[in-house]
């Protein structure tokens, strides 16, 4: 792949919640695909082309802390943001204190990834698109640190510091081969927005996370 | 990771004949009443038993319209009975239903008489029945007692009949046959049936006493995708019963389990029949003196076991191998750390290690623990004890949440202990009255904070001048101030004897570890006078001297840190005095 890029993000806290500890959250021990997927289009994205994480460097140890915080326990429902949009007149507020929760996590510790990635046009890429231009778009971006919002690490509230990265990946501290268990890959947003999982092997902290072709289907 | 190895654990438990862990489609509840039933189905008798018992599965019920179950009920259901006849007589009735459905199917005699008795029980007469009648004052709440049926003369239980078994189980297969979610299972990857909720209420870590959840989503803000229940995290309804129930019978094991403020952690050793290893680790975590523990009846673990881990900790704090041949020190051990908050548990801590590495961290805890005195209380302080040593009026009830989970983690993982650790210690020292001041436990969460502090961030030069007992050869500022204002509690009581009703200690300690500079030249004026006093006078003034060289000028305050040197250095010094004591007597003697 010609256009493949390299991001480095690292940050003092992470959650990549699993689903199934959703309420008092723990987080997966590394980042996920969806995660890093995530980070790449808030630096870089169009409707024309589609993020693929190719791997995943974990550079930092995985540490775990358990932290009590405030959370709230609803959310703005969509039919009165659409009544809203609709013209109606309704109260979009969310009035966190008046929500509060307050729930234990289960979260990581000073994180240091690298992010290596391609990505693919869709057919939504119009005449004017091609990949050389948007990797130098994402590249400039990157580079001079914009984005159109704050890339974060799992969660909003840990927001994620990122630099692009132009040399060689640098040495892992981890050295052993981890067997990480089932992990979210991605949501199919295509069928239903069923989750989809993958078991990846960690080997000296690289993480593959090219899905290999499901063999039962 | 967490659902998995339970999943794992739990085919492992089946496996195993003696586990006694419910198959699929049973649970294992506590029963209270028999209901003896004649052949024909006439109501004999009932008779109070304690017991737990496999049955056919108790599921989680919630809601207005709880299912009944099958052949093992509450009273509530099986009979009718309970404060509200209207609601007794609703309940019987679907439990009725329920039970005839399935019971129609079966030829043999139990199921008919089961049938027949059903039919002519009316729950709206318990109170005049006078079977019912005998036992009333046997039921306090009637809510909780379950029962189960047996046939006059015949040996076993009804549930236990082999064709009515063969007959639950079939409903189990039907019931799986109308799920109609399919997805992948987040613990094996496998594309099958998904189940709506988990079913199998966790109970025993605290929480509500129906029992808690591991995994639900029952607030807006749980979920995700518009999906709803448990479809937010796609779990296969064998794994959902899988994970739960293998929980359940580890909060329930004597070997398993250690109880710490508000969390329970469970552990499992992840191979067929760790149960040597699960055994020594319980025991490490809640070592109990193997002369005392004959007397508490609470004692889970027999004594053999309870010596060889002993023995075992005890060859590993003193830096020899952990090899033995009953056990295999690869073996991977996972702990998992729960506690309650309403109807939810949450993770406080998850850890995979192998058994070796555990004992070596554990036994590097109880050493960092080590201080002169501490072999007054067995040598061996417990998490639990510790803990309660540092909560206000030494109540459990007043340790922090979150606390205990961040103490074991530090233990496990060899990390430095949480700073609330320290700063509750501090407190508890300083402030005077009953339950305060400088015990052994406190001084010894001092030293083992501030050793693996200092060996932590790699400050050698500090490291090696924290000792288990005094050490004169210690420089600190603070650490000889403590010392010093132990000598001059001492000056005092010799001069005074030990019935005084405020000593220096109670007046001035918290100012004096605090800010020396405004509190130390006074105590000195005072101890003048107490020195001219005392019997052995001029021997103690010596000693205070030899403090006070070392000392250059009173600083104006101290750090958190050197306020934690001064509590030991007092705790050394009154140690010291207290030996030396001894052997004064014995010298007169």
């Amino acid at each position: 792949m010609g256009y493949g890029i390299k991001l480095r993000v690292w940050g003092d806290y992470a959650c990549f919640t699993r689903p199934e500890m959703k309420a008092e959250r723990v987080s997966y021990d590394v980042m996920t695909p969806s995660a890093a997927r995530g980070i790449l289009e808030a630096i870089h994205w169009k409707p024309a082309l589609v993020w693929r994480v190719d791997r995943i460097h974990v550079l930092k140890p995985i540490k775990f802390d358990s932290i009590r915080r405030n959370e709230v326990a609803s959310k703005i429902s969509e039919r009165n943001i659409k009544t809203a949009m609709n013209g109606g007149t309704i109260d979009l507020h969310q009035y966190a204190s008046e929500d509060r929760q307050q729930r234990a996590a289960l979260v990581l510790r000073d994180v240091d990834y690298v992010i290596e990635a391609h990505f693919d046009l869709t057919d939504k890429a119009g005449a004017s698109d091609n990949s050389g231009k948007h990797c130098d778009i994402f590249t400039r971006r990157a580079k001079s640190g914009q984005c159109h919002m704050q890339p974060y690490l799992g969660c909003r509230e840990f927001s994620a510091n990122f630099d692009l990265l132009e040399g060689e990946v640098p040495q892992s501290v981890l050295t052993e081969k981890r067997d990480l268990g089932w992990m979210l890959w991605d949501i199919d947003f295509a069928h239903d927005m069923q989750p989809i999982f993958f078991r990846p092997m960690m080997i000296n902290g690289v993480i593959d996370t090219r899905l290999v072709k499901e063999e039962e289907t | 990771m967490i659902l998995q190895a339970l999943n794992e654990h739990y085919q492992r438990l089946l496996e195993d004949k003696e586990s006694g862990i419910a198959p699929p489609g049973y649970s294992i509840v506590d029963i209270s009443f028999v209901l003896v039933l004649s052949e024909t189905g006439d109501f004999l008798d009932m008779f109070k038993v304690e017991q737990t018992e496999l049955v056919p599965e108790h599921k989680k019920r919630q809601g207005i319209n709880p299912p009944p179950y099958f052949l093992c009920d509450k009273i509530l259901y099986s009979l009718g009975i309970g404060k509200n006849k209207m609601e007794g007589k609703k309940r019987f009735e679907q439990y009725r239903d329920y039970n005839q459905k399935l019971l129609v199917q079966a030829k043999c005699m139990e199921a008919k008489a089961v049938s027949c008795f059903l039919n002519s029980w009316n729950p709206e007469e318990w109170d005049n029945n006078a079977i019912i009648l005998r036992h009333q004052d046997e039921f306090e709440k009637p809510a909780n007692y379950n029962t189960v049926y047996k046939i006059d003369g015949h040996n076993g239980y009804i549930h236990d009949q082999e064709e009515i078994a063969a007959i639950w189980m079939e409903e189990q297969i039907e019931k799986e046959d109308d799920a109609t979610v399919f997805g992948q299972c987040l613990v094996t990857g496998k594309y099958t049936d998904i189940a709506r909720t988990h079913e199998v209420a966790i109970k025993g870590a605290g929480g509500q006493p129906a029992g808690t959840a591991l995994v639900s989503f029952q607030i807006e803000s749980f979920r995700s995708y518009g999906k709803t229940q448990s479809y937010n995290a796609p779990v296969s309804k064998k794994v959902a019963f899988a994970y739960g129930t293998a929980l359940n019978y580890l909060i329930a094991s004597k070997t398993n389990r250690v109880r710490l403020a508000d969390t329970t952690m469970v552990f499992w050793a992840d191979k067929k029949g760790g149960k040597t290893e699960e055994t020594i680790l319980s025991w490490c975590f809640d070592p109990v003196d193997t002369e005392s523990e004959a007397k508490s009846d609470e004692r889970r673990i027999d004594l053999g076991a309870a010596r060889q881990a002993k023995t075992i900790l005890e060859r590993v704090k003193s830096g020899l191998s952990v090899g033995d041949a009953t056990f295999d020190k690869d073996t991977r051990c996972y702990l998992l750390g729960l506690a309650p908050n309403a109807a939810r548990l949450s993770v406080r801590f998850w850890q995979v290690s192998n058994f070796g590495d555990l004992l070596k961290k554990i036994a590097q805890h109880y050493k960092d623990m080590d201080i002169i005195g501490l072999e007054r209380l067995g040598g061996i302080i417990s998490p639990w004890r510790t803990l309660k040593a540092l909560a206000v009026r030494e109540d459990s009830k007043n340790i922090p949440p979150l606390l205990g989970g961040q103490f074991l983690k530090s233990i496990l993982s060899g990390s430095m202990y949480p700073q609330t650790i320290y700063d509750a210690v501090l407190q508890r020292c300083r402030t005077g009255g009953e339950h305060n001041g400088v015990t052994i436990i406190r001084a010894a969460v001092i030293k083992a904070f501030l050793l693996r502090k200092y060996r932590i961030k790699n400050q050698f030069d500090k490291e090696v001048l924290i000792t288990v007992s005094l050490n004169e050869s210690n420089t600190n500022t603070a650490y000889r101030l403590g010392r010093l204002f132990s000598l001059l509690e001492k000056a005092q009581k010799d001069a005074l004897g030990n019935e005084i009703n405020a000593t220096i200690r109670d007046r001035y300690f918290g100012a004096a570890s605090a800010t020396p500079g405004s509190v130390f030249p006074l105590l000195l004026r005072l101890s003048r006078h107490h020195i001219a006093k005392a019997t052995y006078g001029n021997v103690l003034d010596r000693k205070i001297q030899d403090v006070m060289n070392g000392l250059d000028a009173f600083p104006a305050h101290l750090s958190m840190e050197d306020q934690g040197q001064f509590i030991l250095g007092y705790y050394h010094q009154n140690q010291a005095n207290y030996t030396k004591n001894q052997t004064n007597e014995e010298k007169k003697g």
